[in-house]
C-alpha cells in the first residue's frame, strides 16, 4: 500500500479531526494525533478487505462514537476533581494539627490584611460619595510670607466667587475647629462638631435630606434659629423618630428649630460633624462680615467640568495677586491654596500612617506565605512514603501534584473565608475605636474591591505555598524510597528551601520587631517630653468675642480680666488666667530684632510666636517662671512705651545664646528708632503647645487684648467639675457670649499622641504575629531535622558522643538560622530605614539599642524553641533507631 | 497504602479496562492493534471505535496500570509509541483473572449450569 494513501486525506477523515474537538485539550494533545491515526489506517484496512460500503459504515460507527466517549472524558476531568476533593478532605482530617495550623495563620494574616486594607482603601482610595467630589476642592489663604495656611476673610472670598470662571459652585463654611457646641437640654451635656455652613453648602455636595430639608438663603440672612441633624445624632438623640421636625435641639442653652435630617455619608465639614447650622449663627455674617485680616472661613469651590484644578489655582492666584495691589494694607503676603477635597479630608499624617500600616500588612502576609509553604511542605515530605508508593504503582506525578494543591487550595479557601469573617467581625469595634483619627469611617467596609484583592493576594499566597511544596515534595525516586521507608521520612529535598522559608520569616520578624521597638520608642519619647505645663487639673475654654460688640481693644481687653477675676473668687478654682491661643492654631508669625550687636541672619529669621495672656496664665497651667517675674495687669501699657514681656527659654536661647536675656530689649519686625521696645521682665520655661514632636518654639508672651481667648482654669480635682465654672463666669460676665468648646488642657495635649500610640500598637501586633510565625517555622524545620537525622545522632550517641553535644548541636543550627534572618532582616530595614524614620521621634530607624536587645530577645527565643528538638535528640536510643535501619 | 490494598482498590474491571489489560499482557501495542486484537479475541463482540479506546487507554495511565513506551525497532511508519502493562497493571491483571476464577468455579458447582457446558 502507498504510503501517501495512509495519510488522513478524506472526507471522514476530516470529519474527524473536527470531531476531536469534542475532547478536553489535554486530551487531545495527548492521543489526538494517534487517534486520527489509527482511524484512517483502520478505514482502509476495512476498505480493502470488506470493500468501500464497509469502510464508510466503519468510519461512521467509530466518528459516532466519539460523542459518547468525549462527554465521559470531559466528565471525568471534572469528576476526577471531585474524587481528589474527597480523598483530600479525608487526608486534611488525618492531620488536624498541620490544617488547624494552616487555617489560623491565614486566618489572621488575611483577617489583618483585609481590615487594613480596607481602611487604606476607605480612607485614601474610595472616591468621596458626593456629587462631583473629584472636581471639588478646598480653598484656603496661604500667608505666602510665613508659608502658613490660614482661613480666609469673607470680604475676600467673595471677591474669589464674583471674579472667577472656572468654578461651578462655591459654598463658605467656619472653619471647624472654631465650631463646636454645646448640646444641652434633656440628658447630660456634650460637646458636639457642628458645621457651620452656609445655605448652598448641601447643594453642592449633592446631598439631599432624608427628612425635612436644609436651611434656606432667608434662613441664613435671618439668622434663624435652626439646626439639621446629622444620621448620627438623629439616632442616638432622637431614636430615628420620624416627627423629630416638629422637635427642638438646644445648642449652647438655645433652643433650635430642627428643620431637616441628613444622610449617613455626609461627614463634612469635618470628620464627626453631628449637626450643622447657618454660619451667621456664629459669625457677624451679614450685618458684620469682618475684615479682610480675619481668618474664620473656609471655601468650598466645585469646578467646572473639564477644568483642571491647576487651571483654578492659577486663576485664583491671580485673583490673590489683584486683591494684594487693591488691598494692599490687608492683603499683603496673602495668596490661596486649593487642596483637593479627598486630600483635605485625610490630611497630610493620615496617609502615610495608613501606607505604614499597609506594609506591615503586606509583611505579615509574606510571612504566611512563607510560613504556610514550610508548613505544607514539611506534611507534603511526611507523606513521601505514601506518595513513593503511589508513583511505584505507577501514579503520574502530576496527579499526586494536582493532590498535594487542591489540599492547599482547600486549606487557603478555608483560611481566607475565615479571615475576611474575622476582618468582619472585628471591624466595627476597630472603627469606633478609631473614629475619632479616621475621618471617612463611614467610608470604610468590606467592599467588594477590598474582598477581592485580600482574597486574591491570600489566593496567590496559597497558590505560591502548595505549589512549591506539592512539587517539592513530589520529587522522589520511588524506588529508593519504597525500599527504604527511613530515608524516604529522611528527605533532604528541599532542605534549603525549608531553610530558605524559615530564615525569610526570622527576617521579616526582625524587621518588624525593629520596626515595632523604634516606634514604641518614639511614642515613649514623645511621651516623656516634658510639656512645660502641668495639665493634670487645668480646664481650657474658648470664647470668641463677637467683634460687632467688642469694637475697641479695652473691652477686648476687659473681658478675660473679668472672666479671670470671676473664677479666681470661685471655691475650689487654685488658679486662673487665659491666653490667646492654647494650642497654636497659628503658626509662628512675627520676627523681631534684638537689642545690640548686629542682627544675625538666622537669628532674626527664627520664626517666633506672640502669644496675649491675662496675668494668672502661668500659674493656671503650671508652666514656671524660671528668671524675673510674672507679667501684671499694670504691663499693659500705652502704645509706644517700652513693654513687658516674658520670653520663653527657646527664645532666650536663639536670640542671646550663652547669655542672660533678662532685661534685654528687642522690637517686633525690623528695627526703627522710633518703634517701641519690649523689654524682658521674666522668662518661663518652654511649653510644647505646638506638638509634643516638635521642639519649643521662641515664644514673647505679652500683656494685650483681643477676640479670641483660650481661658484657663487651675482647680483642685478633676478638671471636668469645673465645667460648669467657667460656664458660669463667662456668663456672668456677658451672658450673649457663649464658649466654643471646653476640654481638659490634658486630652488637648493628649490628642498629639493618638497617632504615635496608634502606629505602635499596630507595630507591635504585626511584629508578635510575623515572631509567632517564624518561631513555629523554626520549631517545625528544627523538629524535622532531628527526625530525619535519627540515624545519624543515633550512630554518633553509640560512638560515644555525649548528649550534651548533640544537644548543642541542634542549638547552633537554631542560631545559625536565626543569625542569618538577623542579618537579612536588618539588611532590609537598612534599606527602609529612610521611609521609616519620618515616622520616629528621638531615635534612629537603626537604633543600636533596640536592634541590640531585639537581637538578643530573638536569638534567646530561638534558643527556647530549639530545646525541645534538641532534648529530643539527647533522648534518642541508639539501639533502636540502629536495629530498625 | 500496601500494595494488596491499592492492587484491589482497582477491581473489579470492566470489560473494557480487561480485553486492554489482557491484549497488553502479550506483547506491547500500539492503538491500532489493540483496537484489532480485542475485536478478534472476543470474536467482534467487543469493538473499541478510537475515541473509546483512547478514552479507556488514558484512565489505565492515570491509574498507572499501563504505561507508554518508545517502540525500538518497530519501523511499520505509525505508532511509535507502544503502550505496556505496568507492574501494577500485571498484578491487577492477575488479581482480576484470579477473582474470575473463583466466580467460575462457584459457578461450576451449580448443577443447573452444567447443561451450558456440556453443550460447549
Amino acid at each position: 500500500m502507498p504510503e501517501r494513501e495512509d495519510r488522513p486525506s478524506g472526507l471522514l477523515d476530516r470529519l474527524f479531526r473536527v470531531a476531536l474537538v469534542l475532547y478536553p485539550k489535554s486530551f487531545r494533545a495527548r492521543f489526538g494525533e494517534r487517534m486520527l491515526e489509527d482511524f484512517t489506517a483502520r478505514r482502509r484496512r476495512t476498505r480493502d478487505q470488506e470493500g468501500r460500503f464497509a469502510a464508510v459504515a466503519w468510519g461512521l460507527w467509530a466518528l459516532v462514537g466519539l460523542l459518547p466517549s468525549a462527554a465521559r472524558v470531559r466528565a471525568r476531568s471534572l469528576g476526577s476533581w471531585q474524587g481528589d476533593l474527597t480523598g483530600v478532605s479525608a487526608s486534611l482530617r488525618r492531620t488536624p494539627t498541620t490544617t488547624a495550623l494552616s487555617v489560623a495563620i491565614l486566618c489572621v494574616g488575611v483577617g489583618g490584611a483585609s481590615l487594613i486594607f480596607s481602611l487604606v482603601y476607605g480612607t485614601l482610595l474610595r472616591p468621596l460619595p458626593y456629587d462631583g467630589a473629584e472636581r471639588t476642592v478646598v480653598v484656603w489663604t496661604l500667608n505666602t510670607r510665613q508659608d502658613q495656611i490660614d482661613g480666609s476673610s469673607y470680604l475676600n472670598m467673595a471677591d474669589w466667587e464674583a471674579r472667577s470662571r472656572t468654578v461651578e459652585q462655591w459654598a463658605f463654611y467656619v472653619r471647624p475647629n472654631f465650631t463646636d457646641r454645646t448640646l444641652t437640654g434633656d440628658g447630660e451635656p456634650a460637646r458636639i462638631q457642628v458645621g457651620a455652613v452656609d445655605a448652598r453648602f448641601f447643594r453642592l455636595l449633592g446631598v439631599a435630606p432624608l427628612l425635612g430639608r436644609a436651611f434656606t438663603v432667608q434662613e441664613e440672612r435671618s439668622r434663624a434659629p435652626v439646626v439639621v441633624l446629622s444620621h448620627a445624632l438623629w439616632s442616638d438623640r432622637f431614636g430615628r423618630d420620624p416627627g423629630v421636625l416638629s422637635k427642638t435641639l438646644e445648642l449652647d442653652g438655645q433652643p433650635r428649630r430642627i428643620v431637616g435630617v441628613m444622610p449617613p455619608d455626609l461627614q463634612l465639614p469635618s470628620p464627626g460633624t453631628l449637626a450643622w447650622e447657618p454660619h451667621s449663627l456664629l459669625t457677624g455674617w451679614p450685618d458684620d462680615p469682618g475684615g479682610r485680616r480675619t481668618d474664620a472661613f473656609v471655601a468650598l469651590a466645585k469646578l467646572l467640568p473639564g477644568t483642571s484644578v491647576e487651571a483654578a489655582r492659577s486663576e485664583l492666584a491671580a485673583i490673590a495677586a489683584d486683591l494684594r495691589a487693591e488691598f494692599p494694607d490687608d492683603n499683603q503676603d496673602l495668596g490661596v491654596l486649593i487642596r483637593p477635597l479627598l486630600d483635605e479630608l485625610t490630611g497630610q499624617e493620615l496617609p502615610r500612617t495608613l501606607w505604614l500600616l499597609q506594609s506591615a500588612a503586606l509583611l505579615v502576609l509574606l510571612a504566611v506565605a512563607a510560613n504556610l509553604g514550610h508548613l505544607w511542605l514539611v506534611r507534603g515530605l511526611s507523606r513521601r512514603q505514601e506518595l513513593a508508593v503511589r508513583m511505584a504503582l505507577g501514579a503520574p506525578r502530576g496527579r499526586l501534584v494536582r493532590l498535594l494543591f487542591a489540599e492547599g487550595a482547600i486549606l487557603t479557601v478555608l483560611g481566607t473565608v475565615s479571615g475576611l469573617a474575622l476582618a468582619a467581625l472585628l471591624r466595627p469595634p476597630l472603627l469606633r475605636m478609631l473614629s475619632p483619627v479616621l475621618p471617612r469611617s463611614m467610608d470604610v467596609g468590606l467592599q467588594p474591591l477590598v474582598l477581592a484583592a485580600t482574597s486574591g493576594a491570600a489566593l496567590l499566597v496559597g497558590a505560591f505555598a502548595s505549589l512549591s511544596s506539592a512539587r517539592l515534595a513530589t520529587r522522589v525516586s520511588p524506588g529508593l524510597s519504597v525500599s527504604d521507608p527511613a530515608r524516604a521520612v529522611a528527605p533532604r529535598v528541599g532542605r534549603r528551601l525549608r531553610v530558605g522559608f524559615v530564615v525569610i520569616q526570622m527576617a521579616l520578624a526582625v524587621s518588624l520587631v525593629l520596626g515595632a521597638g523604634v516606634l514604641l520608642k518614639s511614642l515613649r519619647a514623645v511621651e516623656q517630653v516634658d510639656t512645660g505645663m502641668d495639665l493634670a487639673n487645668v480646664l481650657v475654654g474658648r470664647v470668641e468675642l463677637p467683634r460687632s460688640r467688642y469694637t475697641d481693644p479695652e473691652s477686648r481687653g476687659r473681658f478675660p480680666r473679668d472672666v479671670v477675676a470671676r473664677l479666681e473668687e470661685m471655691p475650689g478654682v487654685e488658679a486662673a488666667g487665659a491666653v490667646s491661643d492654647f494650642l497654636f492654631h497659628r503658626f509662628p508669625d512675627a520676627s523681631v530684632t534684638p537689642e545690640g550687636g548686629a542682627l544675625d541672619d538666622a537669628a532674626g529669621r527664627a520664626p517666633i510666636m506672640a502669644d496675649f495672656v491675662v496675668p494668672g496664665y502661668f500659674r493656671a497651667v503650671g508652666t514656671p517662671l524660671t528668671r524675673g517675674r510674672a507679667l501684671e495687669d499694670a504691663d499693659d501699657v500705652e502704645p509706644g512705651a517700652q513693654r513687658p514681656v516674658v520670653v520663653n527659654e527657646a527664645f532666650a536661647r536663639t536670640f542671646w545664646p550663652g547669655q542672660d536675656a533678662l532685661g534685654r530689649r528687642f522690637q517686633w519686625g525690623t528695627y526703627r528708632e522710633d518703634k517701641a521696645w519690649m523689654v524682658i521682665v521674666g522668662i518661663s520655661a518652654d511649653a510644647r503647645r505646638g506638638g509634643l514632636d516638635r521642639p519649643a518654639i521662641p515664644q514673647a508672651f505679652l500683656i494685650r487684648s483681643d477676640t479670641n481667648w483660650d481661658l484657663t482654669v487651675r482647680v483642685a480635682g478633676d478638671p471636668l467639675a469645673a465645667v460648669p465654672l467657667l460656664r458660669q463666669a463667662v456668663h456672668d460676665v456677658d451672658p450673649a457670649v457663649a464658649l466654643s468648646w471646653i476640654a481638659p488642657g490634658a486630652t488637648l495635649v493628649d490628642r498629639g499622641l493618638r497617632p504615635w500610640r496608634l502606629r505602635s500598637g499596630v507595630g507591635l501586633l504585626a511584629a508578635g504575629l510575623v515572631v509567632t510565625l517564624a518561631l513555629l517555622g523554626m520549631y517545625g524545620l528544627l523538629n524535622e531535622g532531628v527526625l530525619s537525622r535519627r540515624f545519624e545522632i543515633g550512630l554518633r550517641l553509640a560512638l560515644g558522643a555525649s548528649p550534651r553535644a548533640v544537644g548543642a548541636g541542634v542549638l547552633r543550627q537554631a542560631m545559625a538560622y536565626a543569625a542569618l534572618g538577623l542579618a537579612a532582616g536588618v539588611t532590609f530595614t537598612a534599606v527602609v530605614s529612610r521611609a521609616l524614620s519620618s515616622f520616629l521621634y528621638g531615635v534612629s530607624p537603626l537604633d543600636p539599642a533596640t536592634l541590640l536587645s531585639g537581637a538578643v530577645g530573638l536569638l534567646g527565643v530561638a534558643a527556647l524553641v530549639s530545646w525541645l528538638p534538641a532534648r529530643h535528640a539527647t533522648r534518642i536510643d541508639p539501639a533502636r533507631c540502629l536495629s530498625a535501619d | 497504602m500496601s500494595e494488596e490494598s491499592v492492587v484491589r482498590s482497582h477491581l473489579p474491571l470492566t470489560a473494557r479496562f480487561f480485553h486492554i489489560l489482557l491484549a497488553l499482557a502479550r506483547e506491547p501495542m500500539n492503538g491500532y492493534q489493540l483496537g484489532l486484537r480485542i475485536e478478534e479475541a472476543t470474536g467482534g463482540a467487543l469493538r473499541l471505535g478510537p475515541g473509546t479506546l483512547y478514552e479507556n487507554l488514558g484512565r489505565l495511565l492515570d491509574r498507572g496500570l499501563i504505561r507508554e513506551v518508545e517502540a525500538e525497532g518497530r519501523t511499520d511508519g505509525r505508532g511509535q509509541r507502544f503502550m505496556t502493562l505496568t507492574d501494577l497493571g500485571l498484578a491487577v491483571l492477575r488479581a482480576e483473572v484470579g477473582r474470575l476464577r473463583t466466580d467460575v468455579r462457584a459457578a461450576d458447582g451449580v448443577p443447573a449450569l452444567r447443561e451450558g457446558k456440556a453443550g460447549a
